[in-house]
């Protein structure tokens, strides 16, 4: 019997030698590595929107890399691992994996810079993660208010509950829905909507702004008819829109991303007439993709029928030298329109670059302090600051309708739209 | 094509229990590789996917040889054994994740987890028969009521040492509440009811957003030091193996046992002291802190709640003059490692208890013929209430470590999924073996989390691998099913019934 | 309209929401029956066939490219034709996923096949979600809608709004159950099937082939599934890989409510579970639905395990 156990005992220890030689080759540790990790979906519902960003964040690191000579960032191989934080089974994002993803990047000593989330619900998960252990985020697409600072329709205590060192590690190069929710409701009233009702997936984000919304429209007089959640599950809401009809209302708000609801109670809206008897749907940036007409089949669809609120110039009409010089050359490699938040992504990505090179060392500590000092930066979408609170100091919103299957007519809106209407 | 089957089953069982695993686990890799293969069109790594493959199934040869001799040798020796290597793992593991790219220990971490849930729904299904399809639900249960009490919007922030004692205390209570209905019903209509109240469960948690006329009670267990918390689970787990070896079967004798005496008393000692030092303490503390509150966010809905509370030590801290939060573990792997062994080691001591107590062959007569256990003494509903609550309670101190290794829970994660994911657990790894479960709970959610979520989508990246983890798992339950029923590492009731013969 | 108040029109338009729901429920609802009756089996991966039928009909319509909406002989000889294949292949997928994953374990543990029907419920979504991807899906509008009130009537409801979409939806639904019933209670096969549900050792002995008529239970039921999946995407316009799961437990509880095994008691079942989900959609809020239908399915589980309808088999042999 001793015999026994003593030759599989050595059989074990060859069979562990054996692994620890298979598993060696693949060792490499490099010192002038900096690894990025990115985290947004980049399957289900939101994929359109999640490639399009990988390829523009991916777009920027091309671009520093042909402006200088090749050389990265203060001299490091600056490496972008992208993470999908969407779960397979559900088509949408998931906190588990988002959280998953955030650990990977704090055990990672190579990791210097947290890059995500899309959604605001995920920043809210992995923000304490990176904060505990002093790494920069920057987020290309969140626009939750809480995330940064305190807002009235926000949690108590956000965003300090984010913070739990007490310092400041996340940013964002956009506005947030306390001008975007409040600037929407500006603008229906200067479209000439008296009633209205507000749907939300009962998300972070979704539920975020259209809170925002109603205390703003109730505030300049724009009477909310209505008030209900939807389940992203769900997938029939002829009873929903029943109680929409009834209302009166001659305006559905609805704060949605693409994976949560918001087409399905789109093309339901026309499936069910509400359009064809004059009720206009209006959304926030989250649904502001080209994406959004092939999930609700066909742009004729939203054509006259949708208005989006996005946090800044489209793609194609972005004015500034490097702004064109994104647009072309995404267009002329991927062969395909740019998403409207790829914007963001290649903007984020410069401030990361541009982050490293100032802060010269790989060293989190550093690279977070020099991205807090991040002044007059210019982007391609606008030249900003970063605030105290990690906001950016350009905050403005812009209201899009949606006319033959494009986005158009770009209109400034804030939360005084309404007092002194465009056009 | 029927025959072949057949007779392909027939020398298969004709196989050693061991080269059956082997063949079993082999195969079921085997097919993921050739699925992998026939779904490929262009790029892949294949030197790579192999190279990964053949050291997966290494480590699952290596974990089922350790297996067996951990079985022959003696017991002292046995516990040196698994001791040292429950000890050691995470440096051996840190040391692989350099090598590797993937994330071993969280990957481990998680596998322990879920083998601590598994030995909870074994309790049910395996011990005592009863087939639960919404046992997601007290884990539900157990990681939202650590959410709610270490919420830092909540107000109560309760420490880690405590919450998850009472996180488990409320999941059994859940369990007894969900149990009793479904006390009368036997077989399918079992299923369906606890099915349904895995579905009720998320959808009433992700209601409770926004809940009006709620009490809170503002900062009074802050000041509860860690010392009287191990104290208080040493008592429970103690008490518990009391109860189990019928130590204690009445309140007569539970106010006999000297040990759970004295260890009463210390506790009652200690619980005053902390009561002393939170009033002594300059915090504010008024006993009229229960105060009305409209409109409190309980679970906070689809948002679900974040950041939830960590392990801190504040008075190690304190009594130590270390500076304020140098302690906080935050996502520290190996620690969290410990944190998760220790409670699954609890839990795993809990279970190899019960499997051979009373209350462990009484749930067992039940299984066997409810009827004929009813007739010979045992009454069946305390019984199967007792697993409910058992199970439950097992599913909530692991779903609130859980809770806080994650900083953040949603309504999301206690879906179909995960219940039916802990049942595969179970029956694969073969329905009430404790040690089945710990090593086929180990392998199955590595093979999931590591094999199936990060080695494969990296040999294929541009393939949907990740999506098709579901084919392999209904491929790999469908080929276990057929040519092993019994599980991969089933109870060996016939060795023990002749060690049992010899000893009587 | 009839000089009812909006409050009334309201109530009249969730009444027909729910009709229109449970007549889908019940073509699903009906699968899990007939399944259950002969071998006492929960076939979780019934919901799916119901995506399945969704989902290939619209590459069926995809491939033929027709415009929509369907006119002439697009609407009375493809969109038949589409209706039968769908019914066929949904059919056809159904009786595998029996051989494959249920008939080898037709002597095992009641456990065993429970499971991998699970599994095979898995797959499936997993294989839809990469067929089609895990987004919303748009089914183009196939079916010309017409406002039944409005346009053939010349009335003015102000809420009510019923199309030829709904008239659709009943007259597909509704005729098939009746075939069906007719199917079962007249004919050799349907003889058969009740005897198998009866007792399936007796029928063998009686001489009848117990596996082909398990076989032909299974298409049965998916052929409906796959109807049923074809109707939901020229009604509702669209759907998602996972739309098979959530329909499924709506239809699997139809089922239970009226009495598992029992044809009639499904149908009734499914048109009572679809006025619910209505009327508490339109009254005390969708979130709460999925609740309060499982919390119903359980009291009347604890209370008359045997449904409304009562199952025909004794309760003996749950």
């Amino acid at each position: 019997m001793k015999r026994r156990i003593f030759s599989r005992l050595l059989t074990l220890f060859v069979l562990v030698v054996v692994l620890a030689a298979v598993a060696v080759p693949v060792t490499a540790q490099d010192d002038t590595v900096i690894k990025i990790y990115a985290s947004w979906p980049l399957t289900g519902g939101t994929q359109a929107i999640g490639e399009s960003m990988q390829k523009a964040a991916g777009l920027a690191l091309e671009h520093y890399l042909a402006d200088n000579n090749g050389e990265g960032p203060a001299g490091f191989t600056v490496q972008i691992v992208f993470l999908d934080d969407a779960s397979p089974t559900t088509g949408a994002w998931d906190g588990t994996i988002e959280a998953e993803n955030a650990q990977r990047c704090v055990n990672d000593p190579q990791c210097m810079v947290y890059f995500g989330t899309y959604n605001s619900g995920a920043a809210k998960v992995s923000m304490p993660i990176t904060n505990e252990a002093g790494i920069a985020q920057i987020s290309p697409a969140n626009t939750y208010a809480g995330l940064t600072h305190a807002c009235e329709t926000c949690e108590e205590g956000e965003p300090d509950i984010y913070r739990p060192s007490g310092e400041v590690n996340y940013f964002r190069t956009h506005g947030s829905d306390d001008v975007q929710g409040p600037g929407a409701a500006s603008w229906a009233v200067c479209l000439g909507f008296e009633q209205v009702y507000v749907l939300d997936d009962t998300q972070a984000y979704g539920k975020g702004i259209a809170d925002e919304f109603a205390r703003h429209a109730e505030e300049i007089g724009l009477e909310v008819v209505g008030r209900s959640s939807v389940e992203s599950t769900d997938i029939d809401f002829r009873a929903l829109l029943t109680d929409v009809r009834a209302s009166g209302a001659t305006l559905v708000y609805g704060g949605f991303v693409m994976d949560s609801g918001g087409p399905q109670v789109i093309q339901q809206m026309d499936a069910l007439g509400l359009f064809s008897s004059g009720i206009k749907f209006m959304g926030p940036d989250g649904l502001a993709s080209a994406s959004l007409f092939d999930q609700i089949g066909g742009a004729e669809i939203a054509n006259d029928n949708v208005y989006l609120t996005f946090p800044g110039p489209l793609p194609s009409t972005l004015e500034t030298e490097g702004g064109q010089r994104f647009y072309n050359d995404y267009v002329e490699q991927f062969d395909e329109e740019p998403d409207p938040y790829s914007v963001y992504a290649y903007q984020s990505m410069q401030v990361i670059l541009d982050s490293i090179a100032r802060a010269g060392v790989a060293e989190r500590g550093a690279i977070l302090e020099a991205m807090r000092n991040t002044t007059d930066f210019e982007g391609i979408a606008s030249t900003f600051s970063f605030d105290e609170n990690g906001d950016s100091t350009l905050a403005g919103f812009y209201g899009y309708r949606v006319v033959d299957g494009g986005f158009v007519e770009g209109t400034l809106v804030t939360p005084t739209t309404h007092e002194n209407c465009p056009g | 094509m029927q025959n072949n089957l057949t007779l392909l089953r027939h020398r298969f069982q004709a196989l050693p229990s061991n080269q059956q695993q082997l063949v079993a686990v082999g195969g079921f890799l085997a097919t993921t590789v050739v699925a992998g293969l026939l779904n490929q069109v262009i790029s892949f790594d294949l030197l790579k996917l192999i190279y990964l493959t053949l050291i997966f199934i290494t480590c699952v040869v290596i974990a089922q040889w350790l297996f067996n001799y951990i079985q022959i040798l003696p017991r002292n020796i046995q516990i040196v054994t698994v001791g040292i290597i429950a000890l050691t793992a995470p440096f051996i593991l840190r040391e692989l994740e350099k090598m590797t790219d993937f994330g071993l220990l969280t990957q481990v971490n998680r596998a322990l987890i879920f083998v601590a849930l598994a030995q909870g729904l074994n309790v049910v299904v395996g011990f005592a028969g009863l087939l639960d399809l919404g046992y997601a639900a007290f884990f539900a249960i157990g990681a939202y009521t650590f959410g709610i009490l270490t919420w830092p919007s909540h107000d109560i922030e309760l420490s880690f040492f405590l919450a998850i004692w009472v996180c488990a205390v409320v999941a059994s209570i859940f369990g007894m509440i969900i149990g009793a209905p479904t006390l009368r019903l036997r077989g399918d209509y079992l299923a369906i009811v606890t099915l349904a109240f895995g579905e009720i469960i998320p959808t009433v948690v992700r209601n409770l957003g926004d809940f009006s006329f709620a009490f809170r009670p503002v900062h009074y267990l802050n000041g509860l030091t860690f010392i009287f918390v191990l104290f208080a689970g040493w008592l429970l787990i103690n008490l518990l193996i009391r109860v189990i070896r019928r130590d204690i079967v009445d309140m007569e004798s539970l106010q006999r046992d000297r040990l759970v005496r004295t260890v009463a008393i210390i506790a009652v000692l200690l619980i005053a002291s902390g009561v002393m030092r939170v009033i002594a303490s300059d915090r504010e503390f008024e006993l009229k802190s229960w105060e009305l509150v409209e409109d409190i966010n309980l679970t906070g809905g689809s948002q679900g709640l974040t950041p939830l509370g960590k392990p801190s030590f504040r008075l190690v801290e304190e009594s130590f003059g270390m500076e304020k939060n140098s302690l906080r573990v935050g996502v520290n792997p190996t620690f969290w490692y410990y944190a998760i062994i220790f409670v699954t080691g609890i839990i795993l001591v809990a279970a190899r208890r019960l499997d051979d107590s009373r209350l462990g062959r009484a749930w067992k007569a039940v299984r066997e013929d409810e009827t004929a256990a009813d007739f010979m003494g045992v009454d069946p509903i305390r019984t199967k209430l007792l697993a409910f609550a058992i199970g439950a309670s097992f599913s909530g101190l692991a779903g609130a470590v859980y809770a806080s290794m994650l900083g953040a829970i949603f309504p999301e994660l206690f879906r179909f999924q995960v219940s039916i994911t802990l049942l595969i657990i179970v029956v694969l790894s073969g329905r009430g073996s404790v040690w089945g479960v710990l090593v086929g709970g180990l392998i199955i959610s590595i093979f999931d989390g590591v094999y199936l979520a990060q080695v494969l989508p990296d040999a294929f990246p541009d393939e949907p691998v990740e999506s098709l983890r579901w084919v392999f798992f209904g491929a790999g339950l469908l080929f276990i099913m057929v040519f092993r029923p019994q599980g991969l590492f089933p109870v060996r009731t016939k060795a023990r019934e002749q060690n049992q013969g010899a000893n009587t | 309209m009839f000089g009812m108040s909006i409050d009334q029109e309201v109530f009249v338009q969730q009444v027909l929401n729910g009709l229109t729901i449970g007549g889908y429920l019940a073509l699903i609802a009906l699968g899990y029956t007939m399944v259950y009756g002969i071998i006492e089996l929960i076939n979780f991966a019934h919901g799916d066939l119901f995506a399945f039928g969704f989902l290939f009909s619209l590459t069926l319509f995809e491939y033929f490219n027709p415009a929509a909406p369907l006119t002439g002989a697009d609407l009375y000889l493809l969109l038949p034709f589409i209706l039968l294949i769908t019914m066929a292949v949904t059919g056809g997928l159904n009786v595998v996923i029996d051989q494959i994953a249920y008939r080898p374990l037709r002597s095992a543990p009641r456990l065993a096949p429970l499971l991998t029907a699970v599994g095979m419920s898995f797959a499936l979504e997993a294989i839809f979600a990469i067929w089609k991807g895990a987004t919303q899906i748009a089914y183009p509008r196939y079916f010309p809608t017409k406002d039944v009130f409005r346009e053939w009537f010349d009335l003015e409801p102000v809420i009510i709004f019923f199309t030829t979409k709904d008239v659709f939806l009943l007259s597909v639904t509704i005729p098939l159950m009746i075939v069906l019933a007719l199917f079962i209670d007249r004919t050799r096969i349907g003889k058969a099937m009740r005897a198998c549900a009866q007792d399936r050792e007796a029928a063998a002995m009686m001489g009848i082939n117990v596996n082909r008529i398990i076989s032909m239970t299974f298409f049965v039921g998916g052929a409906l599934a796959g109807a049923a999946g074809l109707i939901w995407g020229l009604y509702i316009n669209s759907g998602r890989f996972l739309m098979g799961f959530e329909a499924g437990l709506m239809a699997f509880t139809a089922a239970v409510l009226g009495g598992i095994g029992n044809i009639r008691g499904a149908v009734m079942g499914s048109f009572i579970i679809g006025m619910l989900k209505a009327l508490s959609d339109g009254y005390i809020g969708g979130e709460w639905s999925r609740a309060i239908i499982f919390g119903i399915l359980i009291l009347l589980l604890v209370f008359r395990p045997s449904g409304i309808l009562g199952s025909t088999q004794s309760i003996e042999k749950v």
